[in-house]
């Protein structure tokens, strides 16, 4: 049995989702292998999981999709980044870094002496 | 990325792509493992593994990726919408007059049909306003064998009403006019007097004050009145210390105690009742009244059943009640009752009803219809100026169902438009019902006021119009063939054409029907007033009741003598007389006589005849003509000879070989003599029999009401000015109706026939002006597109007055048509309308006649303009503008 990886907060995979789409035309797979290789697979995403996010975020409005031809000849569904995603994006990419500052920050502090 | 979307994806389409985007992916890395070492089947089978649950994805997928679709699909619809209503308001700004006729011609019609629905609304839909009107029943005492309605006794209704256990409550009512004195001259005003339990068993609860104790009843008691809400606020500025004040009613001061709910005016629809006296009072205002006299009728019954009680017990528990009654009390009356539901209609009077409204809806039904197809026909010529345009949106792939719901949208928002005027058109006019509806004696109470019901009407009735308005410029819009239409440049090719006509063969046939129907209604009209007394117009008839002011037998014959003597000196007058009764009026008065040598049949006493009450003069003022014998005179005493007058029906009924002057008839007791026999005319009703009918002489038997007729000008400078103010100064406590005429009264007779002439000649205006409108927009049309073919015909030499006549025969066409299928609609009216028809008959031929040549004239000028026009065509224009 393989060491499973920690399980990704939606909010996480969703923003992890937009970044991979944000440089334009992308099929699952490839958003897939990107994902495993930038994060070094340290953090646990299910196929099955990302797809089921790009169709939520398609209907919310964040990606659009076309098919397309892959490399190799084949037909797939390719996604890339709305308008109002790459905003999206762009926000979501603000609150987290800010609060994994403040992670960071609260677990590199000293103790604290506290008075009384 | 292009946007452009093609047609919309299905279930099973969805399915697919969530299925092929796995497999690609799957595929994808079991390729990649592949490449790294592993055997194919162990790549799959590792792919797979990695990819998580796909069933479970799957249909995750699905359900989203449907949801969204369908969100698209709306949003596009709506879009699409949104983009027909302003192309739709664009296209009507452009061409402005066609739209505003349109809207107006539905507009009118639209508020025909409302105020017809009011009028059934109101008499055959709405409810009493009493608490749970269905468990009341009005209960009908008849006697027997005869089936005759009879009133009960106020001892009878006592007892009745202690014994009853079917019912929780019985009340009774009795209708009169009272003369209500509130400083000045007192005023008539429609009241009831009611038993004390009245306003319980209605279940009402007064507005201010209260109703009438369980004294109420006791003869004796100080006379006390409940006041309608209506009177309150126009008699007495709806002012609270009317509680406990004094009116004069008939010349008695009685206390008000209380004011009925606002929405109530007495249990009759459309009667509006605004006095309600309590029976313990009904003495002190009609001495003629006597409360342990059985033999009289005197209230008319109605009551609360027990709940799970049928009606039909109480009515036979009731009839048990009375025979036990008459035989205690040894009564000769034999009476049975009956009870019907209480609808505020009378139940006889219900039939007739139907009968007018169910005629009046169908009338504005439809001219609604007929103005909503005639608004699509308009619509249908307008947009052949937009053919071109359609086919081109066709040819790039606009639906026809889009093309069709255009029109629809184009048909919804014009009805709109026409139901906003229609809705305050009847707003405006709901009391325009009432100027249709000549002074009656009673007054009557109708309006239309807009809630729920009205808006559900309204909301159906605009649903009706817009499909039929749309109906013929949509199916034009569904058969289009672009091909054709791009090809030739415009032309309807024919179908939209021939739609046209059907649909003016149509109007066509309604409209003659419509004014054969007219037609009937005003013969009928016209020939009751040709009957009337010769002139009818210049006979002032005054009614009047001495009992108001409770005068007794002495002081009311001095008084009908000092006014008789005064109103014979006025200038003018040529002629005056009193009646009980007036030609062709209402009511009813019978009488049982014997006549010595003429038996009558087995198990009755007597013969029933009609009677009058006329004094002398009578004959001479109305003009009615004498057969034989002589008239009442002056000579006739009340102390005298009994004299009594015949008419010709009774004369050949019992005399019909001898001469009856000098033979006697016993009537009401009295043995009488006859001296004169007049003329048949002029009694009945109109549609009814003549009856055997017998003149007594008022100055001989005395009562305390009469209808004074006076021949003479009658203005009010004149004779009526004069007559009201004779009748002010001799009893100034008697309330003083308006001075009518005779002519006016012989016209209430009518009344059903003149509403519903009005009601016909109105819808019938409105069909002719659409039907003309029809006719020629499709004349107009014709022209427009054959203008090529007419240069043409004129550059070869044919002159104006055939190219005319050309024009006019495409009109033709659809009027022969519609006037072959308008000869059979207009006998199925008239054999709807035959009870109304009163010596006409329904296929009267000055009817066809009238309504024929007023079509033609109309229909032909309609044709006229545009025929014309084409005929002044310059060739050459012709020729160019083709």
């Amino acid at each position: 049995m393989e060491r499973s990886p920690p399980e990704l907060m939606q909010g996480t995979a969703d923003i992890l989702i937009l970044k991979a789409v944000s440089w334009g035309p992308i099929h699952g797979f490839a958003i897939s292998k990107w994902l495993r290789q930038a994060t070094e697979e340290c953090l646990g995403l299910q196929d099955a999981g990302l797809y089921q996010a790009l169709h939520r975020l398609e209907r919310s409005g964040s990606v659009r999709s076309e098919w397309g031809l892959s490399a190799n000849n084949r037909r797939a569904k390719y996604y890339e980044l709305t308008a109002f995603g790459r905003r999206q994006l762009q926000r979501e990419a603000t609150t987290w870094r800010n609060y994994a500052a403040a992670v960071a920050r609260v677990l590199d502090a000293k103790r604290l002496e506290v008075a009384g | 990325m292009s946007r452009f979307q093609f047609p919309w994806k299905t279930e099973a389409r969805i399915a697919a792509d969530v299925n092929d985007e796995f497999e690609f992916h799957v595929v994808a890395r079991a390729a990649e493992l592949e490449a790294e070492g592993l055997e194919p089947a162990d790549a799959l089978r590792q792919a797979n593994r990695e990819f998580g649950d796909r069933r479970q994805a799957a249909a995750y997928c699905r359900r989203v990726d449907g949801s969204s679709e369908r969100a698209a699909r709306r949003s596009e619809r709506l879009g699409e919408v949104w983009l027909d209503l302003v192309y739709v308001f664009r296209s009507l700004r452009r061409t402005p007059a066609v739209a505003f006729t349109i809207v107006v011609i539905l507009g009118v019609s639209l508020a025909v049909s409302l105020m017809g629905y009011a009028m059934a609304d109101e008499l055959l839909v709405r409810q009493l306003p009493v608490a749970d009107p269905s468990a009341l029943v009005l209960v009908h005492g008849e006697l027997q064998p005869t089936g005759d309605e009879v009133s009960t006794s106020i001892a009878d209704y006592r007892d009745l009403a202690r014994q009853t256990r079917t019912l929780t409550g019985l009340a009774g009512l009795n209708g009169r006019v009272l003369a209500l004195g509130v400083g000045g001259t007192p005023i008539a005003v429609q009241s009831q007097i009611v038993t004390a339990n009245y306003f319980d068993v209605l279940g009402l609860v007064p507005a201010l004050g209260r109703f009438f104790g369980p004294g109420a009843d006791d003869p004796g008691t100080a006379p006390t009145a409940v006041i309608s809400d209506q009177l309150w606020r126009e008699r007495f500025q709806a002012s609270p210390t009317v509680i406990g004040s004094a009116i004069r009613v008939n010349g008695q001061p009685i206390t008000i105690i209380g004011v009925a709910p606002p929405a109530f005016a007495g249990p009759f629809i459309g009667f509006r009742f605004d006095l309600f006296v309590a029976l313990g009072g009904a003495r002190a205002l009609d001495r003629t009244v006597d409360p342990a006299d059985r033999s009289r009728g005197f209230l008319e019954l109605f009551g609360r059943v027990r709940p799970g009680v049928l009606p039909g017990r109480a009515a036979d528990e009731l009839t048990g009640l009375a025979v036990d009654l008459n035989r205690s009390v040894q009564s000769p009356r034999d009476r049975r009752f009956r009870a019907a539901p209480m609808t505020g209609l009378d139940t006889e009077l219900r039939g007739g009803v139907v009968q007018v409204v169910t005629l009046v809806l169908s009338l504005a039904g439809l001219a609604l219809f007929a103005a909503s197809l005639n608004a699509g026909g308009l619509l249908l010529a307008r947009g052949m100026s937009r053919q071109k345009e359609f086919a081109l949106r066709q040819a790039l792939g606009s639906g026809r169902g889009r093309l069709v719901r255009l029109q629809l949208l184009e048909a919804g928002v014009l009805v709109a438009g026409a139901a906003i005027i229609g809705l305050i058109l009847t707003l405006g006019l709901r009391h325009a019902a009432s100027l249709l509806v000549p002074a009656l004696p009673i007054r009557l109470d109708f309006e239309f006021a807009l809630n729920g019901r009205a808006a559900l009407v309204l909301a159906g009735l605009v649903l009706v119009a817009t499909v039929a308005t749309g109906l013929l410029p949509a199916v034009a819009a569904a058969r289009a063939d672009p091909a054709q239409r791009l090809r030739v440049g415009g032309t309807m090719g024919g179908l939209d054409g021939r739609l046209r006509r059907w649909f003016i063969s149509g109007q066509v046939a309604v409209t003659f029907a419509m004014l054969v129907g007219a037609g009937l209604l005003t013969r009928t009209v016209l020939k009751g007033q040709a009957a009337e007394p010769s002139g009818a117009e210049a006979i002032a008839t005054l009614p009047l009741d001495v009992s108001f002011a409770n005068y007794d037998e002495s002081a009311g014959r001095a008084f009908y003598r000092e006014l008789l003597a005064r109103v014979q000196a006025f200038p003018g007058a040529t002629g005056v007389a009193y009646a009980a009764r007036l030609p062709l009026g209402f009511g009813n008065a019978q009488a049982e006589v014997q006549i010595p040598g003429v038996d009558p049949a087995p198990g009755e006493t007597g013969f029933r005849v009609e009677t009058n009450r006329v004094s002398a003069g009578w004959v001479e003022t109305t003009g009615l003509p004498m057969v034989r014998g002589r008239v009442f005179s002056p000579a006739d005493l009340p102390g005298g000879p009994s004299v009594v007058m015949i008419n010709q029906t009774m004369a050949n009924r019992f005399w019909p070989n001898a001469n009856p002057l000098q033979q006697a008839v016993v009537v009401n007791g009295r043995r009488s003599e006859i001296v004169g026999v007049t003329d048949d005319s002029r009694f009945a009703l109109p549609g009814r029999p003549n009856l055997a009918r017998i003149y007594l002489s008022a100055d001989q038997v005395y009562s305390p009401r009469a209808i004074l007729m006076v021949r003479g000008p009658v203005t009010s400078r004149g004779i009526a000015g004069l007559l009201a103010g004779a009748v002010a100064e001799l009893g100034p406590d008697l309330p003083l109706d308006p001075v009518g005429t005779l002519a006016a009264n012989v016209g209430l007779a009518y009344f059903p026939q003149r509403l519903l002439g009005g009601a016909t000649i109105g819808v019938a205006i409105l069909t002719l002006v659409l039907a003309a409108f029809g006719l020629y927009g499709l004349l107009a049309y014709w022209v427009t597109m054959r203008r090529t073919e007419l240069g043409v015909r004129m550059a070869l030499g044919a002159d104006a007055a055939s190219i005319r006549g050309l024009a006019m025969r495409q009109g033709l066409v659809p009027i022969i048509w519609g006037m072959a299928a308008g000869v059979a609609l207009a006998a199925a009216l008239g054999m709807a309308l035959r009870s109304f028809l009163i010596g006409v008959s329904p296929f009267d031929p000055a009817a066809y006649l009238v309504g024929g040549v007023a079509f033609l004239g109309v229909a032909s000028a309609a044709c006229l303009i545009p025929a014309s026009r084409a005929a002044r065509l310059p060739p050459t224009s012709a020729l160019r503008g083709g």
